[in-house]
């Protein structure tokens, strides 16, 4: 008897034993399907909601970081938009760059403020002065281009105009910089992909001299590699962008990656800032566009009086004209106008920037081709 | 530690692991100190108050059984303790505001005006839950019933992480039977246990912390919201609170059938309710059921006369709404539903004289009416229950009948993800609900069959998470019940 029994539960044991393993291998098919369709459907409910979108930024070689050509993004961190990058990776419209007859382009360089996330595409600015410059005349039609990119300093804004704007032909180009933000120019190389960019420093005959250090090291290292590896999912998958953001969540939870960043003071950072305004300049002379300059005040009553005093001089310099927008910013706050979200301009903003904007192209006469 | 947070996340596996692993005699002692753990990773010093008064009802519970004759006087002294610590912790300073509110009223007759100061106190989390756990115990011992032997099982009674914060209020009959008889994880348990958690993870951070930047600008803007923006910032606020709140309880109730306990239900479709009455069987059960059997029916209950028991209800009601929060529109919001319910049982009444009211409610609109004026009542009360104050309720319930342009509120509901992630979640609701799915059985067929599939349920569990985490907004928001 006990051998029987014994031999009973052996071939107990081995039914299951087969059982269990075809069980398990009939699994992984209809495993890997499940997870397909939940992964399908994940895509489509993030899509209706507008999640998942928030990582727009890839690596470019020319200026260190630009928007995904093409990515559609609903933007909620700071005020709320939902918008669609064009070909070119512009905050704009589809734009050919055959310049249209009877067409007065201006080139719109900066940084988020420029980019305007925060509104809707039609409420930005630079939407507001192409109404209103085509509503003004009968004769030109003008197309107000939006270049901005988050986190670009003064450099990028170059590099930017350089790579791309000036294929688009423009006829004017505007340099927006946050006085207290742009010229920030100096390198770091912990930074991750947004301060992943090309450098510039002065040489012993203050010529301006690009460094692509940083954003090398950081291409070849294994965040940068990653990034790169994982460019389509980052492009297209909101599931991707749902577990990323959460992972980017812990981990800026336990640490501030920008911790060991110390800025040099902007006096000493100037000279290059310098330099760049007059290599745009030089670059803009050389494309038959004109130029102009405008500084963007920060949140709330701005007092970078020191900083627009080096900009007011650098422009006088070159013959740039510049608009400070600080006085119009600072009448408004005091009347108790509301301008900005936390850091970034709401939808008055930008009507208060463009209302100035556009009174000052007229009244310096820049709204015409240069003679 | 918050259920919704990467903390909870790490914890919770980590014990269940250990439970279920560690050998039967060791498992109470270990939820006990894993219980600790979690009360004390908020506030250490707070242990320590848990750990008194735990002893102390011990020992009130001990003294219960062995001096029958004295049990009153016990009894006593067990509610001053618990109440003590609940007025002391929880009411000190808003006794003290209105004790400086009222001398301030009679300035001109008084000759001095002192100062009253205010008081530092941290509320201890979950005071008002387990003091009411507390009594509940000491009040059926003092019936009768027999005390809890090991300190150890009334310490786990008493600080049971997954009801420890916010409940379900536990009876310690149901707890302690459940604890002689420590089982093993079934499959259905694991399963139901999970899918409780997901779905109390979603209600929470996708649908309540995504409805709550609508409340906050409506509630926080009065005068500058508009007629729609004051209905959408009101109904906002009734769907936040049960999502908060019944998302809160699924977590504790899904962690604890995850470590084989079962707790008892809080939430039955509470805006559903057909009357008042009704909603109060829905709404928060455990707390409701307790203030029935420990205040209500001690009052009196019904049985002493008609005027008496709408009094009964109107003191059950007022102080149910004062253990909510130490400030003057709770109260409001518990006399609220107080005369609400005086009405209701008033009606009542008066339609089961009349044949054709009594008509008229069992007809489809009359029932439709009963809920619609039901859901506005309640509507109404969680305005007193969420403004700032009185005053400031009544401006935005009379916001809600001026005609104004609305802007702040709508706007935001049409940016928010809640947009998609409400109707996801009532198609989840309507396929999960016992009578929807009797009246549609081949749905319910297929969703049985869906659910039965063992390759499609983990994807789904592992996407309903990624669904929670998707709709969870930047700023995370901490149970509305946390606070009380």
């Amino acid at each position: 008897m006990p051998t029987v029994a014994a031999d009973s539960r052996h071939q107990a044991s081995q039914v299951k034993t087969k059982t269990r393993s075809s069980w398990r291998w009939s699994l992984v098919p209809e495993l890997a399907l499940a997870c397909a369709l939940v992964l399908a459907g994940l895509e489509l409910i993030f899509f209706a909601a507008g999640l998942g979108e928030q990582e727009y930024l890839q690596p470019d070689r020319a200026t260190g970081t630009a928007p995904t050509p093409g990515k559609h993004v609903t933007w909620r961190q700071e005020g709320f938009s939902r918008t669609s990058f064009n070909s070119a990776g512009m905050r704009d419209i589809e734009r050919r760059t055959t310049k249209p007859p009877k067409t007065f382009r201006v080139a719109v360089l900066g940084d988020s403020y420029v980019e305007s996330l925060q509104v809707e595409p039609d409420r930005s600015f630079c939407q507001l002065v192409e109404n209103r410059l085509n509503a003004a005349s009968t004769d030109t039609h003008f197309e107000v281009m939006n270049f901005g990119v988050s986190a670009y300093n003064l450099g990028q804004m170059y590099l930017r105009l350089k790579s791309l704007a000036l294929n688009f032909k423009p006829d004017l180009v505007i340099l927006a910089m946050r006085i207290d933000q742009a010229p920030q120019l100096d390198p770091y190389a912990h930074g991750g992909l947004i301060f992943a960019r090309p450098t510039f420093s002065l040489d012993a005959k203050k010529n301006l001299k690009q460094d692509n250090t940083v954003q090398d090291a950081w291409l070849k290292s294994p965040d940068g590699q990653r990034t790169q590896g994982l460019s389509w999912l980052r492009a297209n998958s909101r599931v991707w962008g749902v577990i990323s953001l959460s992972v980017q969540h812990l981990v800026r939870n336990n640490q501030n990656e920008l911790c060991g960043y110390r800025e040099r003071p902007f006096d000493q950072q100037w000279p290059i800032a310098h330099a760049l305004i007059k290599a745009v300049n030089d670059l803009c002379n050389q494309e038959g566009c004109r130029f102009m300059l405008l500084a963007l005040p920060g949140p709330g009553p701005d007092h970078n009086d020191r900083q627009l005093k080096l900009l007011s001089n650098s422009a006088i310099t070159f013959g740039i004209p510049c608009l400070n927008l600080t006085p119009a910013f600072n009448q408004a706050f005091a009347k108790g106008a509301n301008l900005y979200f936390t850091s970034h301009m709401n939808e008055s903003g930008h009507q208060l920037l463009a209302d100035e904007l556009s009174k000052f192209l007229k009244q310096n006469d820049l709204t015409k081709p240069q003679p | 530690m918050l259920f919704n947070s990467l903390s909870y996340l790490l914890f919770f596996p980590v014990v269940m692991a250990a439970y279920w692993l560690s050998p039967k005699r060791w498992r109470r002692a270990l939820l006990l100190a894993a219980s600790y753990f979690f009360y004390m990773s908020w506030l250490k010093a707070y242990g320590l108050l848990l750990l008194a008064l735990t002893a102390t009802n011990y020992l009130l519970g001990l003294l219960l059984d062995r001096f029958r004759d004295r049990r009153k006087a016990i009894l006593l002294a067990g509610l001053a303790v618990n109440l003590g610590a609940l007025c002391f912790y929880k009411y000190t300073n808003f006794l003290l505001a209105a004790l400086s509110d009222g001398m301030k009223s009679l300035g001109p007759w008084l000759s001095i005006q002192p100062d009253l100061p205010t008081a530092n106190i941290i509320l201890p989390l979950g005071i008002s839950f387990f003091a009411f756990e507390f009594i509940h115990y000491l009040m059926d011992i003092y019936r009768g019933h027999k005390p809890i032997r090991s300190l150890v099982d009334f310490g786990l009674f008493a600080a049971f992480f997954p009801s420890q914060i916010a409940g379900p209020i536990k009876r310690y009959q149901d707890f302690m039977h459940q604890l002689g008889d420590l089982r093993t994880l079934s499959r259905e348990s694991l399963h139901t246990g999970l899918t409780l958690i997901l779905q109390g993870l979603f209600k929470k951070v996708a649908l309540s912390d995504n409805l709550a930047p609508l409340v906050s600008t409506g509630f926080q803007h009065t005068a500058s919201i508009g007629t729609l923006d004051a209905w959408i910032a009101t109904v906002a606020f009734a769907f936040q609170i049960y999502f908060d709140f019944s998302g809160y309880t699924d977590i504790g109730r899904g962690s604890a059938l995850l470590l084989g306990f079962s707790l008892p239900d809080n939430f039955n479709l509470p805006y559903i309710a057909s009357n008042l009455s009704d909603f109060w069987k829905r709404w928060h059960i455990s707390l409701s059921s307790w203030l029935r059997d420990y205040l209500y029916i001690p009052l009196g209950g019904g049985r002493q006369g008609r005027w008496r028991k709408h009094a009964n209800l109107l003191i059950t009601m007022l102080l149910g709404g004062l253990w909510h929060g130490a400030a003057w529109h709770y109260v409001a919001w518990g006399g609220f539903h107080g005369l609400g319910l005086v009405v209701s049982h008033e009606y009542e009444s008066l339609a089961g004289r009349s044949k054709t009211l009594t008509a008229f409610h069992k007809t489809a609109v009359g029932k439709a009416s009963s809920l619609a004026v039901t859901f506005t009542v309640v509507l109404v009360g969680w305005v007193l229950f969420r403004a700032e104050s009185v005053g400031s309720a009544f401006e935005i319930i009379t916001r809600h009948f001026i005609l104004s342009p609305s802007d702040a509120v709508v706007g935001l509901l049409l940016e928010s993800p809640v947009i998609v992630a409400l109707p996801l979640y009532s198609i989840y609701a309507l396929l999960v609900n016992e009578s929807f799915k009797q009246k549609l059985p081949a749905l319910h067929a297929f969703y049985g069959w869906l659910f039965e599939q063992t390759s499609l349920r983990w994807p789904i569990y592992a996407g309903a998470f990624l669904a929670a985490i998707g709709f969870c907004p930047t700023k995370a928001e901490p149970f509305i019940y946390f606070q009380f």
